[in-house]
């Protein structure tokens, strides 16, 4: 089964995470692949990523967190939590191109 | 407590200008000549000690125009007003500033921070130095809710082309029971300088979950990767810390609660 869920634009602490898989069972539904639309995301703490890799990866036991659209930012944030809890060959982060640049060109 | 402020009160002369005296706590701020968001942090966080110990708070506004001014951009009235205290401020005309201002805020939940987090990146934008703000915002707000069993304060400032360059300030503190007697339930703490350096180790927590504390520990680490200081007093302690390894400790006079400021070079 594949879940796909949307991020807060400012996800900063650990209650965001939970409240995003707050009506699902891990026991009925178990997790197959979940991927998380970061396409909104502006912030995205070490705090918020590790709760949420806990919840898929570690307590629900995922065969995958797919991170897609994410910042820089939060590839590296989610990277450094999935090696702390040893889950990271489950995680993949896609990066979403850098916003284009529209100020005007010094000659 | 005397907060007797002649001079700058910022985050280099907050302590120095702290005097024992008896029979309550008074802020001197009429020879103030400059403040910045640590100073008002601090104030805030003395004041909520001491209205919660129910020692009696006098607060003295500065002469200076454009010191009371900054104050009154800053919210200080109205944050003291929330403490049950007032100061004199006259009020200032709203006009476009060359610097953005995150005035002093109260919060005590997590949607508090979420308003102040959409509100700052809203003014400053995105850049790496302020997505690193709003990360520490969150990182060290949640701990100042989860840990302090206090309400937290926080404020933060733009500085255009100042004698360092342009950098952004955050400053979040709290006055409550501080990092060492947080930290006490699961590790020996020796000091308060000792519950600083604990804190900001990696996965280093008063909570049983395995994962936890890493939140100060990653702000630490980056502000100081890209360029910034970063300072922790808690307690009786105080630690500096700038890129390029730098680390000084000293002991302080003794706050309760703990007051952090992160200060980072931007556009």
């Amino acid at each position: 089964m594949a879940l796909v869920m949307p991020t807060p634009s400012h996800a900063g602490s650990r209650s965001q995470a939970r409240e995003m898989f707050s009506g699902h069972r891990f026991q009925e539904a178990p997790l197959g692949i979940v991927l998380v639309d970061c396409s909104r995301q502006i912030v995205g703490t070490p705090s918020f990523l590790d709760e949420l890799i806990r919840i898929v990866l570690v307590d629900g036991e995922a065969l995958g967190l797919l991170l897609d659209n994410a910042s820089e930012r939060i590839k590296t944030n989610a990277e450094r939590c999935a090696r702390n809890r040893g889950v990271q060959d489950r995680l993949q982060v896609v990066v979403r191109p850098p916003p284009r640049f529209r100020g005007r060109f010094r000659r | 407590v005397l907060l007797l402020a002649e001079g700058a009160l910022n985050a280099d002369r907050f302590d120095r200008v702290l005097r024992p005296t008896r029979g309550g706590l008074e802020i001197d701020l009429s020879a103030t000549t400059f403040v910045d968001p640590y100073g008002l942090v601090g104030i805030c966080c003395l004041c909520a000690v001491a209205r919660r110990s129910r020692v009696p708070v006098r607060v003295l506004p500065p002469v200076r125009r454009d010191v009371a001014n900054y104050l009154a951009r800053m919210g200080l009235a109205e944050a003291l007003g929330q403490l049950g205290l007032s100061i004199t401020l006259a009020p200032v005309r709203a006009r476009a500033l060359p610097t953005v201002l995150l005035p002093l805020q109260h919060f005590d939940r997590e949607r508090v921070l979420d308003e102040l987090s959409q509100l700052l990146h809203s003014a400053v934008g995105s850049e790496p130095a302020t997505d690193l703000v709003l990360e520490a915002l969150w990182e060290l707000g949640v701990n100042a809710v989860e840990h302090s069993h206090a309400v937290g304060l926080v404020a933060a400032q733009t500085y255009r082309r100042g004698c360092r360059g342009s950098r952004i300030e955050l400053v979040v503190g709290d006055g409550g029971i501080g990092l060492r007697q947080s930290l006490q339930g699961r590790h020996f703490v020796l000091d308060d300088l000792e519950a600083i350096r604990m804190a900001q180790g990696y996965l280093v927590t008063s909570l049983a979950d395995e994962g936890r504390g890493q939140g100060l520990a990653v702000t630490r680490e980056e502000t100081l990767t890209h360029g910034g200081e970063f300072m922790v007093r808690s307690g009786s302690g105080l630690e500096r810390s700038s890129s390029g390894g730098l680390r000084r400790r000293e002991t302080v006079p003794n706050i309760p609660g703990t007051i952090i400021r992160v200060s980072l070079p931007c556009m």
